[in-house]
């Protein structure tokens, strides 16, 4: 019985260490060391939920695995550690060489780790809605199975755009450190429908809470998605958000201004739905 | 046979266009009992108070009132439930969530959007079914 089980999750080699990593345990691991070094994962995380004795041999080879680590430019984590387990870590004088993290510092710890220079504001929204475009297009590709025809460089001009045939709006509103802005993704009828239909098949028209959710669904993925890559790799920052929905009667109030909006529609063979970034 | 037939699977989400995808893709693999939950207390629920184990759990993680992480949280706290293995199917896939979630003891994760054949795969692969 295998006393390290790993499993990968995502860019993530997560090990699983047993209850007494043994002198045994230690030589399964060096084995077992050459193969996860071997893959494209980014980080090494050592799971020590269950762990309640270490052989001292074990350090020397976390050592030469964390030396491996860091020549790839990769990482190594230790988590789920503890208080006694890491007393004994910190003792050896391994714990750099370990990477403990406590769980409620995890994504500080990661966040810091990504630390990227600072950008302007044209820069900024360049990014946001190449990143939006790029995710939507992902959305359309994946869980819809239609291409959409979107391009970063081709914003519909405000004037030609009429509210009126809007059937629904999702909406995300932002409010961080890097930028203020209002997402709403606005759809009208058949094209919502299409979109339901094409993740389900057959469905109940008059189904109102699925018909709205299918608006909602689509803004988590797109501003979900872009927001993910873009803290990522850009260092954005950018916040969760769940989106709400906005009914007719409360979208014919809306004012698309275009000195703060930028509209992005997005043509695929199911309709045309538009995105609206309005900056505030 | 399905090897899913006396299995029981429950779906948490908050948008019911995800949770009758997921919901259908589980029929098709032929669970015994497909159930759902728009968010995490709602879920709690129907383990805490209905007392049932499902033998796999699909959550989202941005939902209201109880997200999927602080859903995974008790999850793990509680006898009941503490070996049932979690997927997460998010749209927030940062490294900085994915490495909480596995700390949390995710038995997987599923980015958004996500095919039905990928998702597939890894419902058989945590449950050890091929």
């Amino acid at each position: 019985m295998p006393g390290f089980v790993s499993h990968q999750i995502e860019n993530i080699n997560h090990i699983l260490c047993p209850a007494e990593i043994s002198r045994d345990a230690v030589i399964e691991f060096e084995d077992k060391m050459k193969g996860w070094l071997s893959t494209e994962v980014q980080t090494q995380v050592l799971d020590f939920r269950n762990v309640k004795k270490i052989h001292p041999s074990f350090f020397p080879i976390i050592a030469k695995f964390k030396q491996h680590i860091d020549k790839s430019k990769k990482r190594l984590v230790s988590v789920n550690v503890t208080e006694d387990t890491s007393q004994v870590i910190i003792r050896s004088g391994m714990d750099k060489a370990f990477g403990m993290i406590k769980l409620n510092k995890v994504e500080k710890a990661q966040k810091a780790q990504n630390a990227k220079p600072k950008m302007n504001d044209a820069d900024v929204r360049m990014w946001l809605v190449r990143y939006l475009v790029q995710a939507a297009r992902a959305a359309m590709n994946t869980m819809f199975n239609t291409t959409v025809a979107a391009d970063e460089n081709y914003q519909q001009a405000i004037a030609h755009f009429s509210l009126e045939k809007i059937f629904r709006a999702a909406a995300v509103r932002v409010d961080c450190a890097l930028i203020k802005a209002n997402f709403r993704l606005f759809f009208d009828k058949d094209c919502l429908l299409n979109l339901a239909r094409a993740t389900l098949g057959e469905i109940d028209e008059n189904d109102v809470e699925l018909i709205d959710s299918t608006a909602t669904e689509l803004l988590n993925l797109i501003y979900g998605g872009a927001k993910s890559r873009l803290n990522d790799d850009k260092e954005f920052d950018l916040p969760p958000a769940i989106p709400k929905l906005i009914h007719y009667d409360d979208v014919i109030r809306l004012q698309i201004d275009k000195k703060t909006s930028v509209l992005l529609p997005f043509a695929t063979a199911l309709g045309t739905f538009h995105l609206q970034i309005e900056f505030t | 046979m399905s090897a899913f037939k006396d299995m029981t699977v429950l779906v948490i989400d908050d948008m019911k266009l995800v949770r009758l995808r997921l919901s259908k893709l589980c029929k098709s693999l032929e669970f015994g009992k497909v159930l759902d939950a728009s968010n995490g207390a709602e879920a709690w629920k129907v383990v805490s108070e209905q007392n049932i184990v499902p033998d796999i759990i699909l959550t989202d993680y941005n939902m209201p009132d109880m997200n999927g992480m602080q859903f995974l949280e008790l999850v793990r706290n509680h006898d009941a439930t503490r070996a049932t293995p979690v997927i997460f199917i998010t749209a927030e896939s940062e490294k900085a969530v994915i490495l909480k979630a596995v700390t949390l003891g995710v038995a997987d994760f599923v980015v958004k959007p996500f095919s039905d054949e990928v998702l597939a795969t890894k419902i058989r692969s945590t449950l050890k079914i091929k």
